[in-house]
């Protein structure tokens, strides 16, 4: 999958993985990577810049915590973040169902082209 | 692995090189983040059955080069500085527009001391007082001999109502700045400091200084041409040397003492926010 295609949802996709419940950035990568099956090529450290500009705009907040013995910054979403999550989910999906439809239309004349 | 073989070790330190540029607190976040994320990556290559040489360079690899996180990491610190330039460039013109309050409260106290108008006015107001308006002027004090004298006395009131005005407006913007640095230090922790003591005390030591020798000067020269007008720049000229005093007093202690002002040990995260708004 091209890689600036999930750049540009990338803040989505984390306040997605956190709706589920509060991780590290370590946890948050592990589970986009399990979950979309590693559709998403992206380098784990890109995962830090997007949090901390999540926390800068109130989306998320986080706390220090000892887990397995280290010290870890654990984020979790707030009522903002959720909020703003509801209303990328719904636009998302409008989007989805919009680009499905012109490809379905498409579809006689992508077949043409691709042979 | 001796250190010097370890690429988490490598990686760190070009990560840190990578971030002198941050603030120290995102620097040290994100180091303490990347490293944690790299080991626990490490430990679970080597689960997957690497030596802890391929494991660590696996993670280092699926990290992302450090000058691009430490990059992506500095334009989103971007945002704060512009939001702390934006935060101290208002502060400071606030302060400034009080101290021309504060002026304008001392021409008042010069008016009541008996200073006369035609010591307060200014040049500017020379035109005003012209031959079509003088009997106007002359009505209004029918003892002077000119109508210059009565004239400044009458328009020096001009000098003290826009002063006063903008006065009240910085008291104003800087209460409004207050709560809304206090409102957003709850949920947007770092996100809306002022630009360091260091930076803001420097600029507003100096413009204070210089503006206040400066009206120093055009008072001066006042005197030395009659006095005519001399008010309006000295009653100014002592407000803008106090706060350059103050401003570098404070970056003299700034120096002294270090940048930072240190929060207490187990402060209340109410005093904590408190202690970044007064900051």
């Amino acid at each position: 999958m091209s890689r600036d295609l999930v750049k540009g949802h990338l803040d989505f996709l984390l306040l997605a993985t956190l709706s589920a419940a509060p991780a590290h950035g370590y946890a948050v990568m592990t589970a986009l990577r399990e979950r979309s099956n590693g559709a998403f090529g992206l380098t784990e450290g890109a995962v830090y810049p997007a949090l901390h500009r999540l926390e800068d705009r109130g989306l998320v907040t986080s706390d220090w915590r000892e887990v397995n013995g280290r010290r870890r910054r654990e984020y979790r979403i707030t009522a903002k973040g959720s909020a703003r999550l509801g209303v990328e989910g719904r636009e998302w999906s409008q989007m989805v169902t919009a680009v499905d439809a012109v490809l379905r239309a498409a579809k006689p004349a992508l077949a043409g082209g691709a042979t | 692995m001796t250190e010097g073989e370890s690429p988490i070790e490598d990686y760190l330190d070009q990560l840190f090189s990578a971030s002198t540029s941050s603030s120290p607190r995102n620097a040290r976040y994100l180091l303490a983040e990347a490293e944690s994320h790299l080991r626990d990556a490490a430990t679970a290559a080597k689960q997957e059955g690497m030596n802890e040489l391929e494991a660590e360079q696996e993670a280092v690899r699926r990290f992302g080069t450090a000058s691009s996180i430490a990059r992506k990491d500095r334009c989103r610190a971007l945002g704060d500085v512009l939001r702390g330039s934006a935060i101290s460039g208002v502060h400071l013109a606030a302060v400034g527009a009080v101290a021309v309050g504060v002026s304008g409260v001392l021409v008042e106290l010069l008016r009541a001391a008996g200073v006369s108008g035609r010591a307060l006015g200014g040049p500017a107001f020379r035109p005003m007082a012209s031959s079509l308006s003088c009997p106007s002027w002359l009505a209004a004090d029918p003892r002077s001999q000119t109508c210059l004298g009565p004239a400044m006395a009458v328009l020096s009131d001009r000098l003290v109502e826009p002063r006063i005005l903008a006065g009240v407006g910085g008291l104003v913007v800087l209460v409004a700045l207050l709560v809304f640095r206090h409102r957003k230090s709850a949920t947007h922790v770092g996100a809306w400091e002022p630009l360091p003591a260091l930076v803001t005390d420097s600029i507003a030591a100096t413009a204070f200084a210089g503006a206040g020798l400066a009206l120093l000067g055009f008072g001066a020269s006042s005197l030395a041409d009659g006095g005519f007008g001399a008010g309006q720049w000295l009653s100014a000229a002592p407000v803008a040397l106090l706060a350059a005093c103050f401003y570098g007093g404070r970056l003299l202690v700034t120096l002294e003492t270090g940048p930072t002002m240190p929060t207490p040990r187990g402060a209340s995260p109410r005093r904590r926010r408190l202690t970044r708004v007064l900051a």
